[in-house]
């Protein structure tokens, strides 16, 4: 079973689902607890090198069926090539906020607020920062989110239009210990749209308390705020990930 | 205690405030689990510095009897106090390594490589490299680990490219309650050719401790050489108060 679900694009936490209630326990404080990693690597691309990205998740309370959870993850995304050892940082990615989770029939329903921001490391191009609202189902195969933007700041406003809304989708398949998942993202500003893709297929293998995977992914960005102007960008890259096992997919 | 310890505890290394635990008893032999902590804790006073958020965790890779294999990794933010939200980004430290272990109930013996650095956030003050390998021993409450350097980088002050040695020594003592006080000591030397120095750091708090987490309510003190965020060495003498969160077993 594979489970994953994109917060926004370019959120540091595309690619996972965070479902607190996946793991058994009584109701509670600080019944849960979580995190997940993931390098990818870009040999194809001139102009990035690779990323890393991490995060998890504290459940702070569970009641009648209902879990409270904070969330945090982090991107950190290398130029290529470049540095001493080829390690030459770009932008970081943050990502923190809060999630309720509770149950819908065979699925979940999720709810919560997050934060969001993007820097740059050893230079100063584009600040990004959005804060949302999101709701959405979690679905074993298949999730759907939508979200709405609170506060976004563009430093030096790069963009003119203000980001407001994003819609997201996503499906998985497995089979024995190979997977594929893919998703979209919409996202609306007050001058137009864009759209943000990511796929990913692979094998996966589970150990008694965490899984681990390779992959091989796509994912296109309609602004990865990487550079001053806003810029699409799209590249395949060759990943590893590991999760703990059960509550985060 | 059971399983095997790693103690990660020292000055500027973003894992300074926690004991990794990679191998508890339930361990299996492949991918036995995973461990994580956060923390979030304001400066006191903070005119040079705001706040600072610390967030790491291991994979356990393979255990055969007494020996577990694990990779892990760590980063620290730190913000000053400018902006309206008092979210400044400074500089991120990184350390990502792998760790062998041996050893089984009251003492532990560990070699590993980390490779750490540290990066400026939307300016370029100074940008550092400074991986070791190192050796330790683990015999709780007390912990002991030496590394020799093999990697530099110090763009552009190049002082830390003389490091060559550091030696890090500490103490954990934490009741075996579900709830109660605790209280960390750390002190580290950095071996230059030039000359020797010491950051040392206390702490102290309540933890409170769940099925699934432990959250820590923290009072820590830190005094720093050089943090290598300015290009001057600027000796800081610190006070942050915060909150951490580990999952508990294999992090304390």
């Amino acid at each position: 079973m594979v489970w994953a679900f994109m917060l926004s694009m370019p959120s540091p936490a595309r690619g996972i689902a965070i479902n607190p209630l996946a793991c058994a326990a009584d109701d509670g404080w600080l019944r849960a607890s979580g995190i997940w990693a993931n390098a990818s690597w870009y040999p194809w691309d001139r102009e990035l090198s690779f990323s890393i990205k991490m995060g998890g998740f504290l459940e702070l309370i569970r009641g009648n069926g209902k879990s409270a959870a904070i969330v945090a993850s982090s991107e950190v995304i290398s130029s290529s090539p470049g540095g001493l050892i080829s390690f030459h940082p770009l932008a970081v990615r943050w990502e923190e906020g809060i999630l309720i989770t509770g149950p819908a029939e065979s699925a979940f329903w999720q709810t919560g607020f997050l934060h969001s921001c993007k820097h740059d490391v050893d230079t100063l191009r584009r600040i990004l920062v959005g804060t949302r609202l999101l709701g959405g189902i979690l679905g074993e195969h298949a999730q759907g989110f939508a979200c709405l933007y609170l506060y976004r700041t563009d430093y030096p406003e790069a963009r003119e239009g203000r980001l407001l809304w994003s819609l997201g989708a996503r499906a998985s398949w497995a089979s024995g210990e190979v997977f594929a998942t893919g998703g979209i993202v919409l996202f609306a500003y007050k001058d137009g749209l864009g759209l943000d893709a990511l796929g990913r297929t692979g094998g996966f293998t589970r150990g008694q308390g965490a899984s681990f995977a390779g992959f091989l992914e796509y994912e296109r960005a309609h602004d990865s705020g990487l550079y001053g102007k806003p810029k699409a960008k799209g590249h395949f890259g060759i990943g590893l990930g590991s999760w703990a096992k059960g509550v985060i997919f | 205690m059971n399983g095997i310890m790693l103690g990660l505890l020292s000055v500027p290394f973003p894992a300074r405030s926690v004991i990794l635990n990679p191998a508890v008893d339930t361990s299996g032999t492949y991918l036995g689990g995973i461990g994580a902590w956060a923390s979030y804790g304001g400066y006191l006073p903070d005119t040079t510095y705001a706040w600072s958020v610390r967030i790491g965790g291991l994979l356990d890779i393979l255990r055969v009897r007494d020996i577990t294999l694990c990779i892990y990794g760590a980063n620290e933010l730190v913000a000053g106090p400018e902006s309206k939200i008092r979210f400044q980004p400074l500089a991120l430290y990184w350390e990502e390594g792998a760790l062998l272990s041996h050893g089984g109930r009251g003492f532990i013996a560990q070699v590993g490589f980390t490779h750490r650095c540290k990066h400026d956030i939307d300016r370029d003050e100074r940008t550092l490299i400074f991986s070791s390998v190192h050796a330790g021993v683990i015999r709780k409450p007390f912990y002991t680990r030496a590394h020799k350097y093999v990697l530099w980088l110090d763009d552009p002050t190049g002082r830390i490219t003389g490091l060559t040695w550091s030696w890090e020594a500490g103490i954990r003592l934490r009741a075996s309650w579900g709830w109660g006080p605790y209280l960390c000591a750390d002190v580290k030397l950095d071996g230059y050719p030039w000359a020797t120095y010491a950051d040392t750091r206390a702490e102290t708090g309540v933890f409170v401790r769940g099925a699934g987490a432990t959250l820590m309510l923290f009072l820590e003190y830190e005094r720093l050489h050089d943090p290598g965020i300015y290009r001057p060495v600027d000796d800081p003498v610190v006070f942050q108060i915060g909150l951490r969160a580990t999952d508990g077993r294999r992090i304390f």
